[in-house]
């Protein structure tokens, strides 16, 4: 069985060697690439959806740089603000590009930039943008249908029945999507998941587990956006209200002020932090208003008239997990009142929540100062201003219990090969809001407060340098840490891009953050200093349909008067693609060696469309997958994912609680199925 | 007689299982992989010679048809020594090889046949695959049992000077079962760098991690001192330093690898590799790099 195994991969190996032929990369490599910088140095799963969703609609209908504004540039990510800033005003000065080669023209805008540009952007003249009506929006509609499937194949302890409370349901877990874009003018689309583990259909559960609609209509009337369904918002640097991707640190060391997009659809699998109502947003001159109502039933535990915490998995796969499912009812009454002029943008955000239960958070000392009761109002005012190459921005946000957070901070370009930012943030011990999600240390905008101070140049063609620097202070103890700490976070990394294809990174980070540790011998835990070096090299390269890429990360922790111990991480990708067969596949081999907890490593993977990996490691073994997506014609795409990790540290089980697998090797098979109408 | 001749099995027995269990806990370099014709097993970045088990990306370098012996001889044991041929055929499209190994003697023993395919993607990297039948003998089953393994390669061409190259060798952990026992079949990933200082001196890094073992950090440099003569000096670090010796003869399409090393504890191990190139009697390191 082995051997026909092997023999067929070989198999197709081969034929893959024999038929390599030229052709362009694909965009999920861009794509990819951009958010594996965000997410490699990530230290939680960060739910990167609407990230993707909006790159993949601007790859679908690219913007014209000819007949864009401030908030649509934002959303490419991977430009800073000074960045966007420069497009626009080279753009008010000089008049149309006539070409997208015209972007190496404007300051500070780097051969490397307009490379991750050109999948998204386009030029056109204006008076080539023509009005699009009704039926020409219907004709040019699409309708896409997605399926996927992700199974385990080594069982769970929690689905032997020999257990007292085991899952409810079976292993299998999938996601249905349907989604449909006029030109993003009219989108809708609903989405419908099951976790591994939930029950599909019996007596007391009909259906899959969650169900998500939406329908947004883009410029029509005077509405500038309208949603009916479940929706996002986000709006300032997210103090107020922020329930979609937040940038914090990463490697794009100047991207730090977060890019929130008004109210936009919510189309992720993700079964918390979305709004279900209604919302519209109104252009009148230089002001947006946006409003919104939003009443759904959240999962929490429930007891005699209070809750004790919102529960946000979106498991419902055991007795317990069943008994919160939307147990408190909440409702959220938001507006946004922005005015943007071509310098200034000044805005007010406002939301008021009402829950039907009593929050009451256990009692404990890290949360003694979080919110309780009933309501919530949450207000604030941001601002952002540019004004001679200085990009000025900020929020300074209250509760009704006059409970303060401010977050400010200015960028600065000198000259074109040279950029910095500061950003310095300082929220309150009471501060604490159901929707807040800005730039913090921490998982929650909550007591803290610090300086975050970015740099990069470009001292040589090729050459890229950059550097960040953050220091933060919590005056309360935070949950695995007792006392009030502080921290320090450095991140120094080199880039270089020899040409197109071939590009290298080499970067260093130190974290310096106090937490606890016990000894045998104390009753209490003792609050240390942790110290983390990490280095990373990265290597990439292309050739025709073929990539190649090298990374190699070592780390060194150690807590006050302690051994140091160590972890690393060393992978190698091959992706290749052929046109006929219209066939993809990315494969990995990878090994890691991180016997301690907190040497653990993360590897950002390629999925199947519309999931995201950033798996942790630790222990010793090695893990390998395979991604193949095939085209069988315009309109239908599979994608197929196997991976496996196998341990070699003599465990004879992995996981833990009902996620327990006897043996050490951990089975993932993804399906998915897309089908354009 | 017959009770000398068993009394002298039963030392030569225990002693090779001795010799397994050192090497098992120093060495990488243990059983059914034999050795590199590059000195101090810096095999994984050196495109100038492919030696089957090894780096399988090197095989895309190969320009000419050519047959192989080596002979690994591990401590001075017999016992303890890898047999193998290799045939390296190269076409248009991508190269192929196929070899077979033995490693061992009656009473326990390792062999090994490989099929290889190697592509060469316009100089700039190489990627080959090579599909092992790995089969042990059983004493007490008293016949073989194996299994496929694969191991694959990668070498990239960074600037004309630098490559870099990963290789790895039964990355998905296959091993041998039988009803009473298992037979670990070691994985083994390399990352190595190749630095051209001349066409003629060439310096190698290479690390190593075998699962189960400490990581192995390896270092060598050659230099071809003439036309015909190229010199090999490297070392490796496996809990133990071990320092390395070499060098490779080129006449008439021939090519005589002879490698020692010096283990501070086990001794001395000696490899020798004969290669023949068919169609090219001058087939030189320069050369290739040069191409």
């Amino acid at each position: 069985m082995k051997s026909k195994y092997w023999l067929t991969i070989l198999i197709v190996f081969c034929n893959l060697l024999l038929s390599a032929q030229n052709g362009d990369n694909e965009l999920h490599i861009f794509i990819a690439d951009i958010i594996e910088q965000y997410a490699s140095e990530a230290s939680e799963t960060i739910d990167v959806n609407t990230f993707y969703d909006h790159l993949m609609a601007y790859a679908q209908n690219p913007i014209n740089l000819n007949k864009t504004d401030k908030n649509e540039l934002s959303k490419l990510f991977f430009l800073a603000d000074y960045q966007v800033e420069n497009i626009l005003e080279y753009q008010y000065l000089h008049g149309d590009l006539e070409t997208i080669y015209e972007l190496r023209l404007i300051p500070g805008i780097e051969k490397i930039d307009i490379l991750r540009m050109l999948p998204f952007v386009t030029v056109t003249p204006k008076s080539k943008y023509k009005t699009i009506n009704f039926k020409k929006l219907l004709k040019y509609s699409k309708n896409e249908f997605y399926l996927s499937n992700i199974m385990g194949l080594e069982q769970k302890s929690g689905y032997s029945k020999q257990l007292d409370s085991p899952y409810l349901g079976s292993p299998f877990s999938g996601n249905f999507r349907y989604r449909f874009n006029a030109k993003n003018r009219i989108m809708a689309g609903c989405t419908l998941a099951k976790d591994a583990g939930e029950m599909l259909w019996n007596r007391d559960h009909q259906g899959v587990d969650f169900v998500s609609i939406y329908s947004q209509l883009n410029d029509v009337g005077p509405f500038k956006k309208l949603i009916v369904g479940d929706f996002q918002a986000g709006f300032g640097q997210g103090l107020v209200l922020n329930t979609g991707f937040s940038l914090g640190k990463s490697s794009y060391v100047l991207n730090v002020s977060n890019r929130t997009t008004g109210i936009t659809k919510y189309s992720s699998t993700s079964e918390s932090n979305f709004f279900r109502g209604i919302a519209s947003t109104v252009s009148v001159g230089p002001f947006d208003i946006s409003v919104f109502y939003s009443n759904r039933n959240i999962d929490a535990d429930t007891l005699n008239g209070s809750f004790q915490s919102i529960y946000k998995s979106g498991y419902h796969r055991t007795i317990s997990e069943i008994d919160k499912i939307q147990t408190v009812n909440q409702q959220a009454f938001g507006m946004d009142f922005t005015c943007k002029l071509p310098y200034l943008q000044l805005g007010f955000t406002s939301v008021y929540t009402v829950l039907d239960h009593k929050l009451q958070p256990q009692s404990s000392l890290y949360n003694m100062h979080y919110f309780q009761g009933n309501s919530q109002l949450n207000a604030g005012v941001h601002y952002r201003a540019y004004w001679h190459k200085i990009n000025m921005f900020g929020e300074i946000a209250t509760t009704d219990q006059l409970n303060i957070a401010t977050l400010n901070g200015f960028s600065f370009s000198p000259t074109s090969f040279i950029s910095f930012i500061i950003l310095n943030r300082y929220y309150g011990l009471s501060y604490d809001t159901f929707y807040a999600n800005a730039f913090c240390q921490s998982s929650k905008v909550n007591d803290e407060s610090g300086t975050y101070l970015g740099w990069e140049i470009h001292p040589f063609a090729k050459w890229t340098l950059k550097s960040y620097v953050d220091t933060y202070k919590f005056q309360w103890p935070k949950y695995d840490i007792s006392s009030p700490s502080q921290g320090e976070d450095f991140l120094f990394q080199t880039d270089y891009s020899h040409d197109k294809s071939t590009s290298m990174y080499w970067r260093l980070r130190y974290v310096s953050k106090m937490k606890n540790q016990v000894s045998e011998d104390a009753a209490l835990p003792t609050v240390m200093t942790q110290r983390r070096v990490s280095l990373r090299y990265c290597f990439q390269t292309m050739y025709a349909n073929l990539n190649l890429k090298t990374v190699l990360e070592a780390n060194a922790v150690r807590f006050e008067n302690q051994l140091p111990t160590y972890g690393a991480i060393a992978y190698q990708d091959i992706g290749y693609k052929i046109s006929k067969p219209a066939l993809a596949f990315n494969l990995r081999v990878q090994i890691f060696d991180a016997t301690d907890y907190n040497n653990r490593c993360y590897a950002y993977e390629q999925d199947i469309l519309y999931a995201f990996s950033i798996p942790m490691f630790y222990g010793v073994g090695s893990r390998y997958y395979v991604n193949l997506k095939y085209d069988y014609s315009h309109h239908l795409s599979i994608w197929l994912k196997i991976a496996q990790t196998c341990f070699a540290d003599g465990r004879t089980s992995s996981g833990s609680g009902y996620e327990t697998i006897s043996g050490n090797r951990d089975t993932d098979v993804k399906l998915m199925i897309k089908w354009i109408l | 007689m017959i009770n000398n001749k068993k009394h002298t099995i039963k030392i030569n027995v225990l002693f090779c299982a001795f010799i397994i269990f050192t090497m098992s806990s120093n060495s990488q370099t243990i059983n059914i992989i034999n050795s590199s014709t590059s000195v101090a097993h810096t095999g994984t970045s050196d495109i100038g010679e492919w030696t089957t088990l090894n780096n399988p990306a090197a095989l895309a370098y190969v320009k000419t048809f050519q047959i192989g012996l080596l002979y690994d001889n591990r401590f001075g044991m017999s016992q303890l020594a890898t047999k193998a041929i290799q045939i390296a055929y190269p076409s248009k499209g991508f190269n192929c090889a196929t070899s077979i190994s033995h490693y061992g003697y009656s009473l326990y023993n390792e062999l090994n046949c490989g099929l290889i395919l190697a592509r060469n993607f316009g100089d700039k990297f190489a990627i080959g695959i090579q599909s092992n039948y790995y089969a042990t003998y059983f004493s007490n089953l008293n016949r073989y049992l194996g299994t496929l393994i694969v191991q694959f390669g990668v070498n990239t061409q960074i600037s004309p000077n630098l490559s870099m190259a990963f290789h790895a060798f039964n990355p998905m952990q296959l091993d041998i079962k039988t009803d009473n026992s298992q037979k670990y079949v070691i994985s083994l990933f390399s990352f190595g760098s190749n630095y051209s200082f001349t066409p003629q001196c060439s310096w190698r890094a290479q690390i190593d991690k075998q699962l189960h073992f400490p990581y192995r950090i390896a270092t060598a440099i050659d230099y071809r001192v003439v036309e015909p003569l190229k010199i090999k000096v490297g070392a490796y670090y496996s809990q133990f330093f071990v320092p390395c010796l070499g060098l490779a003869l080129y006449q008439h399409g021939f090519v005589l690898h002879l490698n020692s090393e010096v283990h501070p504890f086990l001794g001395i191990t000696n490899c020798f590799a004969l290669k023949y190139n068919f169609n090219n009697t001058s087939l030189t390191t320069k050369s290739i790099n040069e191409e």
